[in-house]
């Protein structure tokens, strides 16, 4: 086992808020919680998608919808 | 980047599945080109009960071509020291990952065009608006992006969470290789 990977394990048991984290290697992370900073709530609240954008993210999505078809063992 | 690849003409025909044990034959090739992600998706995919896996398949091939995942999350919020904290809704996409042979691609479809990854990743998006419209509220789509991929969601209008996040002192270790990013559901 890598060295930096006890550490964080360590680390992991000493503050159980931070649960299931993968190795940090690759930027491949798992189950962190996303708290939002009290004094940046309202510019966060403040962000929303523009018309043109939303339209763009439409287009897309119904081209390549026609494309893909759900399967029914889904169900 | 390879950019030399196109698609002018018709894309496959692709099937959705929920990967599980029946459907995990078609993940046994997949590679997206991140190690520590396709561990991830050969280990847990068929029986994870902490994120729901999905799989766009080749239909002439049988192979899927991109594996994404996705688990109920929230933003939390501090409220008044009386009223304790808030949460918003939000889906995490827990993985996103393009097979390395279908990535970079170039297409044309109807009147639109880009790359391949972002109409997967659009319709990815697009069943998160249906979850909202149809199951339960949803406002915002969250993600951890690896350092290369930031470009790739920033492109498809997702922004850094990093500057809003609560403790990020505390968490830098866990978020230094990747970027907490954020998209509020688009009403599509």
């Amino acid at each position: 086992m890598n060295k930096k990977y006890k550490k964080i394990g360590k680390k992991n048991r000493r503050n159980k808020k931070m649960a299931v984290v993968t190795k940090p290697k690759n930027g491949f992370k798992f189950g962190l919680a996303f708290e939002l900073k009290p004094e940046k709530t309202e510019e966060f609240k403040r962000n929303v998608l523009s018309k043109e954008e939303v339209d763009s993210i439409k287009e897309k999505a119904n081209a390549i919808q026609k494309y893909i078809k759900e399967s029914q063992n889904n169900e | 980047m390879n950019d030399k690849k196109t698609w002018d003409t018709e894309p496959p025909h692709i099937i959705c599945e929920v990967l599980n044990n029946l459907t995990e034959p078609r993940i046994k090739d997949f590679d997206c080109g991140n190690e520590e992600i396709n561990n991830h998706i050969q280990r847990y995919s068929s029986f994870s009960q902490s994120e729901r896996f999905f799989i766009l398949v080749d239909e002439s091939t049988n192979k899927a071509i991109c594996v994404y995942s996705l688990k109920a999350t929230a933003i939390v919020r501090q409220g008044s020291k009386y009223s304790g904290a808030y949460y918003d809704p939000a889906i995490e996409i827990a993985v996103f990952a393009v097979d390395v042979e279908y990535q970079d691609i170039k297409c044309n479809f109807g009147d639109t065009n880009g790359y391949l990854s972002d109409y997967f990743l659009c319709y990815v998006l697009n069943r998160i608006a249906h979850i909202n419209r149809n199951v339960c509220a949803v406002e915002y789509i969250m993600l951890f992006s690896t350092a290369e991929a930031v470009h790739f969601y920033k492109r498809n209008h997702f922004q850094e969470f990093t500057s809003y996040m609560k403790n990020i002192k505390n968490i830098y270790s866990y978020i230094r290789y990747c970027t907490p990013m954020y998209l509020p559901v688009p009403n599509v």
